[in-house]
């Protein structure tokens, strides 16, 4: 395709000046048109039902909006540098994975860290009183945590396409932390019966915790169609890891101790996220 | 758009595409449909043609350089590229496309102000300036004076008189409600009109 698409000869794409046009602010929803058809002023006198401001916009706006940015030759040199990141992008699983659709993204990210979970189950085993656990209560838990999970990967893929989320995003990643520690100064809700009640607390819930969020986190960070940018994204997955990691610790430890359960289960996130500030912080900073 | 429909870039559709020998007869809407669908490459080279120009502009008004455009327009198309498959169906193109452009000026926004915090240099840090190619002194001035507006309202204005877009549809990009996009507007052509002194005319 020559250049002759560029919008500094509109009529060319077959967008005659036709009244279709939006030639000047309307509330009303704009024909499904290109948008390079340009408004021709003259053709549209001044109404008097228009808000005084548009007398402005008619004059020294409308000379702005009629300017050409861009000339055949600089669409052209943008195009070839376009074509690298995009046509001509390297083929790659990372590619694969980070240009699913949005939902798909997430989807695999949590069932990656419920697997990931599972893994980490295995190698640490059960809780050993977990029969004489209530199910309808670690049911909602884990169903609970699930879809804060889901709600944390869901903020940190999000994707460029989608409006922002504003100060949502942060709250997420609040209740992410947040959450498990409620959870964790409430020991009654996951206490073991008397027979249980002596198992004596070690630093390998924090190990396993830490390893666990860590590769939940760097999953979801897999399908990010971004390198590091933000905050929120960063932070974001370093909570939905920590909150798998939290899941993952109760079902395996069947500690009732608080401070064991506020440390080693609960503070596995803070610690995620504190770690994540720092390395996303001194990237961006470098990178600034 | 389900992403079995994904296909690679470059390669060609069951249907060869005649983007290139009628591109006047083709939608925005067609035209991303079919890169999705076989990643018909001249399908996206035409949508570039048709919003690279208007992108750049918008960048370029936004308080940028021409470099500074040019980069974000080349950032934009790469996240219309990723996202192809978020792409729905029988959805409008082009509040699509603008929703990127917009996030991706705002990450930008955002990295230039941590690049000011961390600059030694106190002189470094500037007023915005305004292109020097500006065509007219009208030009300058206006940039000026748009420059001078809040980033809320500059957004808007740029998005509805210069893009022309509806209110319903920047209310969608930007997450806000149409009243509050509509005030935004209404006081931002009002700073406009009183920094460029279109006051009698609109008394009249």
């Amino acid at each position: 395709m020559s250049a002759s698409g560029n919008r500094s000869s509109g009529t060319d794409i077959g967008a005659p000046e036709d009244g279709l046009t939006p030639t000047r602010p309307s509330s009303d929803a704009m024909p499904n048109t290109s948008p390079f058809q340009r408004a021709s002023l003259a053709q549209h006198p001044r109404d008097p039902r228009e808000p005084p401001y548009y007398s402005l916009a008619r004059e020294p706006l409308s000379a702005l909006r009629e300017r050409d940015d861009l000339d055949p030759s600089e669409v052209d040199a943008l195009w070839k540098k376009v074509v690298p990141d995009t046509l001509k992008a390297p083929p790659g699983l990372r590619s694969k994975l980070r240009e699913l659709p949005t939902a798909t993204r997430v989807a695999l990210s949590v069932a990656g860290a419920f697997v990931v979970a599972v893994i980490a189950l295995v190698i640490g085993g059960m809780r050993v009183d977990m029969g004489t656990q209530t199910i309808m209560r670690y049911t909602v838990a884990m169903l609970g945590i699930l879809v804060l999970t889901g709600a944390t990967f869901a903020v940190s893929l999000r994707g460029h396409h989608q409006k922002p989320l504003g100060p949502v995003g942060m709250v997420v990643v609040g209740l992410s932390v947040l959450v498990p520690v409620l959870l964790a100064v409430m020991p009654w809700l996951w206490a073991p019966p008397a027979e249980f009640a002596d198992i004596p607390v070690s630093h390998f819930c924090g190990h396993l915790g830490i390893s666990t969020g860590l590769i939940a986190g760097g999953i979801a960070w897999l399908f990010q169609r971004s390198e590091v940018n933000g905050w929120v994204r960063a932070l974001s997955a370093a909570g939905g890891g920590g909150l798998v990691a939290f899941a993952m610790l109760q079902l395996h430890c069947p500690a009732h101790d608080a401070t064991h359960l506020l440390v080693g289960h609960a503070g596995v996130g803070l610690f995620l996220v504190l770690v994540t500030t720092i390395v996303v912080g001194v990237r961006l900073r470098r990178r600034a | 758009m389900a992403s079995s429909q994904l296909a690679t870039p470059g390669a060609k559709g069951p249907e060869p595409l005649a983007v290139s020998d009628d591109p006047v007869e083709v939608t925005d809407e067609e035209l991303m449909e079919r890169y999705v669908r076989s990643g018909d490459a001249q399908a996206f080279e035409a949508l570039f043609r048709r919003y690279a120009g208007r992108l750049h502009g918008l960048f370029l008004r936004s308080n940028g350089t021409r470099d500074l455009a040019s980069d974000l327009v080349q950032k934009t198309f790469m996240h219309v590229h990723r996202a192809r498959a978020d792409f729905q169906q029988g959805r409008p193109f082009r509040p699509w496309i603008y929703t990127i452009a917009l996030n991706v000026r705002r990450e930008e926004g955002r990295k230039r102000a941590r690049s000011r915090e961390v600059a030694v240099n106190v002189d470094d840090v500037r007023e915005p300036s305004v292109e020097p190619d500006a065509k007219s002194a009208t030009d300058r001035l206006v940039q000026r004076a748009l420059t001078q507006l809040s980033d809320g309202q500059r957004e808007v204005i740029l998005l509805h008189w210069y893009e022309g877009l509806s209110f319903p549809e920047i209310a969608e990009m930007l997450g806000a409600t149409v009243s509050a996009v509509k005030v935004r507007a209404h006081r931002g052509y009002g700073e406009l009109r009183r920094m460029l002194g279109g006051d009698e005319e609109g008394k009249a």
